[in-house]
This record gives C-alpha cells, structure tokens and sequence, in this order.
C-alpha cells in the first residue's frame, strides 16, 4: 500500500472501530501501522493455491484438482 | 568491591549475616527517600506497610526462603490494598483487592513488598512527558533514561533500592534493563510462572524475576513460582562447563549496527566460557527478521484486544504514546495473526532443533548501550532494540541476562544465554559459573555507594 492508501485506511478503520483520534495522533498512527503492515506481509504465505491443514507453508505441490 | 549498605548485599549474604527484617527495610526505605527523587524507580512506596511486615516478621520465628527480604514488583502486576497503575491515569488509583499469584507466593515465602516500580505505560509505550511518572534514570549515568519496559525494577535492584524485583518481558522487558543497569534478569520458560493478575500479552509475556546475582534470581524465581519446579538438576557439576555445548551467532549473524563495544563483550564472553571449558560452535539463523515481525503483529493484537474497550471508552487518559502503541492492533486482520502464530510454530520448532546439538545459545542482551540509542523512531518501529530477545518470547525459551563488561563510558553491558524450555534451573547454573568467573557483577553504582555519578 502507499502512504496516502494507509493515511486512508488508519482513518476508515478508526471510524469503523469507533476510536477518538485527533488528526496528529492518525498522522503518527498512519507511519507505525505501515511499519507493521510490512511485518505482517513477512509472515503471509505466498502460496498460488489454497492449502489444506498440515501443508508447510508455502508448499507449491499443492494444486487444484 | 567491599559493600558500604546493607542494603546492596545480596539476599544471600543478607540471610547469612542473619539481619532483621527491620533493619534490611528502613535501610532500603531510607535509599528510596534519598535516592528516588532523582532514580524515579518507584511509581508507589509503602513505607508504612512494609515497615510493619518487617517488624511481625522479626517477631515470628523466621522461615520461608525470602524471609525479610525487602523487594518490589513492576507496576503492571496487582498487589491487594496497594495501588497498581502501570502507570497509566487510567488506573492511577485503582487498588486490587486480591494479589497477582506471583505476589502472594513472595508474601508467603517471607519478602516484605517496599512498593510499586515504574514502567513504560502498560508496557508497550515510549517514556513521555505525560507519563503519570517520569521516566526512571539509568544508575550508572543518570542523564541518560534506563531500558525498558521494567526500567524501574532494573534501576531500583541496581540501586539497592530493593534486593530483588519482578517484572514482566513480552520482548526483552527483563532481560533489557537488566543488562542496561548490571544486574541478572530472567525471563523464565512460558508458563512457568502463574500470569493470574498481571497486565501482558498471553502468547509472549512472562514474569521474571530482576536480582543482583544468578543465585538470587534462582530464589525469587523459586519463590515466585510457589512450590519448586520439577526442572532442577543441573548439568554434571563434577565436569564444571566441560559438558556444556555452547552455540553462539557467528559475526555475519550479528546486526551490522550493534554497538562495536557490545560486539566486544559478546566475543570475550565467549572466549571466557570456552576457558571455563564450553565447547563452542556457531548457530545459524536464530536472529530473524521474521521472528521479530511475529513478535510485533502478536504483541500488537493482543495488547489492542486487551484494551479496546477502554481505548474507545476512555482515550484521554492514556498517555499520548501508548495510545499509539495500543492502537496499532486494530489495523491487523485476523489472518495477520493466525499466520503470526502459525510462524511460531515452525520458529519454535526450529529452536527445538537446534538444542539437539546445544544445551545453551549465547548471545548479546541488547544492540544498543542507552535508551536513547533504543529508541531512536527508526530503531524503535523496526524492533532493532529487541532483535535478540523477543525471539525467544517467540519459542517460549528460558533467557537470562548476566552482567557482561562496561562500556568506556562506563555503562554496563549484558549478554544472554538461553537454554531448552523448562530448563530454566540448568541454565541459571551455566549462567553463575560464568558470574562467578568474571569481576561484573561486584560493581556498583557511585550513585548506590553514595558518591557523586
């Protein structure tokens, strides 16, 4: 996502959740939520198809019938 | 170093010189009046209440393994009829009416409780001017703020301002100050001991105990756990370190911006275990950037899960850091965590497997010398300051922190050894036959010996 994709979703989800931010606290908000959106993008799998319980992680063996 | 107070004795010593309750507490007590003002390691004090425990006990026959002994607890965990704020305004007067487990069995174990240590709020914050209490100074240089997140209870057992303390580490809490103030902090094998009336997160946070020597450690962590744990027997003592394989990072495992001094340090360790007999070799692949983004996704969706309702309810009073930091988890999705856990599994089976071959790993404590250094917002947001740590809240190790050396300013530095979950015993014996080994942890203070620092 860039910047201006997070400074709109850090806003859009603190309006869902009901959270009372000013607008510098989703400014700083917005700068750590990137940092740990790309943490999390660390731990995602990169698998091209769904796989079932007990597959490694990131196994490409698994395919659709 | 001959000891100028009893008051930084360790509890052993104290024990032997068979010292009243009374006396070892007014003495702790008087070093808070003195001292604290400038330390800030204390967000509550008890005098009152701790003077009067330590006088019953010098009336009953002494027993239990702590007895008289004055220590204190991180803020963050309860204590019944004494204010627990984790300092923060949300609970600036909020008194428990039951202790945390890990509290009732110090009280049942003999401890007099002095009071309440400071924190970065809840734990999961940056020192700011807001903070109901200021943030607490590091001993050895009190221009410069101590480590966190239990900062006061390192600050405080390096101080002789307690003899021992626990705190709480989700990523290093312990094991940090601990190495930024010179004392021992164990972060024991999750689980170990009861969490029931302690703020954290469940999956990472542990209590652990902070003290001025692995033996001391030993008894508050025997203490703390209720009854002792099934873990005890050591490796052949017979053999002193013969027996022990130790695995240590090779250089191109290190993070290129680790303090060179603490590099330094890091390699002495090490050729002083091999003297005491270690058999050492390399281990690859412990410090992960992978583990450390798992640590941050489960810390930061746990900690907001625990406090969403109150964020929402009542945000003015979190201070404006930790309303960041505790925030932060609303913006995760539910599959960022689940992959973060499913990551653990695998990290920790991975760590299972290297201790096949090990029975300890040693690495540094901390990158950096100071707070200042630790925070820096770059540092700060990419975990720099815990890359040696939080992995092993990651894999739910047993980690200690033994003092290390000092740096040429002066600061002391740590390094941390880890072992197989629930070897939590083994370990504090390899780490006490490397304290006995090496002159660090006889330092004290000029501020605790009451020079000028």
């Amino acid at each position: 996502m860039t910047d201006r994709a997070i400074d709109e979703y850090v806003r859009h989800i603190a309006r869902l959740q009901s959270l009372a931010l000013g607008d510098h606290e989703l400014e700083a908000l917005s700068v750590a939520v990137a940092d740990l959106l790309r943490h999390a993008a660390k731990l995602a799998p990169d698998n091209s198809y769904p796989v079932p319980n007990g597959t490694v992680n990131g196994d490409s063996t698994v395919a659709p019938a | 170093m001959k000891v100028h107070s009893a008051a930084l004795l360790t509890m052993t010593e104290a024990a032997e010189a068979d010292m009243p309750a009374d006396e070892l507490t007014r003495e702790v007590l008087k070093r808070i009046d003195r001292l604290d003002p400038v330390l800030h390691a204390y967000v509550t004090v008890d005098a009152e209440v701790a003077t009067r425990r330590a006088r019953d006990l010098d009336n009953s026959q002494r027993s239990g393994m702590l007895w008289g002994i004055p220590v204190g607890f991180k803020d963050n965990i309860a204590t019944a009829g004494l204010r627990t704020t984790a300092n923060s305004r949300i609970l600036a007067d909020w008194v428990p009416s039951a202790d945390a487990t890990v509290v009732a069995n110090l009280r049942a174990a003999g401890a007099v409780v002095v009071g309440k240590q400071n924190l970065n709020e809840f734990g999961w914050s940056l020192p700011a001017a807001d903070d109901l209490t200021p943030a607490p100074r590091n001993p050895w240089d009190t221009s410069s703020a101590a480590i966190g997140s239990s900062s006061g209870s390192g600050t405080a057992v390096a101080a002789g301002l307690c003899f021992g303390a626990l705190g709480t580490d989700s990523g290093g809490s312990v094991r940090l100050p601990a190495a930024n103030c010179g004392v021992v902090g164990l972060k024991p094998s999750h689980g170990l001991l009861p969490l029931e009336g302690v703020f954290g997160v469940p999956t990472l946070s542990d209590v652990g105990p902070i003290a001025r020597s692995v033996a001391d450690v030993r008894l508050v962590l025997t203490a703390a756990a209720g009854a002792a744990p099934q873990n005890r027997s050591p490796l052949s003592a017979r053999d002193g370190l013969g027996s022990v394989r130790l695995g240590v990072l090779p250089d191109t495992d290190l993070p290129h911006d680790v303090n060179p001094e603490i590099s330094a340090a890091y390699g002495e360790a090490i050729r002083q275990l091999e003297r005491l007999g270690a058999r050492v070799s390399d281990v690859r692949g412990i410090r992960s950037e992978t583990a450390t983004a798992a640590v941050r996704v489960i810390l930061n969706a746990e900690a907001y899960a625990g406090h969403s309702s109150s964020l929402r309810r009542h945000p003015e009073l979190y201070g404006a850091s930790a309303r960041i930091h505790l925030t932060q988890g609303a913006f995760l999705s539910a599959a960022d965590y689940i992959h973060a856990l499913r990551y653990m599994s695998r990290y920790t089976a991975m760590i299972d497997s290297i201790f096949e071959s090990v029975d300890c790993l040693l690495t540094p404590t901390a990158p950096y010398l100071t707070a200042e250094e630790a925070r820096r917002p770059d540092t700060h947001r990419r975990g720099g300051g815990d890359v040696f740590t939080s992995p092993f809240n990651l894999s739910g190790n047993p980690a200690v922190s033994v003092p290390a050396g000092f740096s040429a300013s002066g600061l002391p530095i740590g390094v941390q050894m880890v072992a197989r979950t629930a070897n939590d015993y083994q370990l504090l014996w390899i780490a006490e036959q490397f304290e006995q080994a090496t002159p660090w942890h006889e330092r004290h203070p000029n501020i605790a010996l009451g020079g000028v620092e």
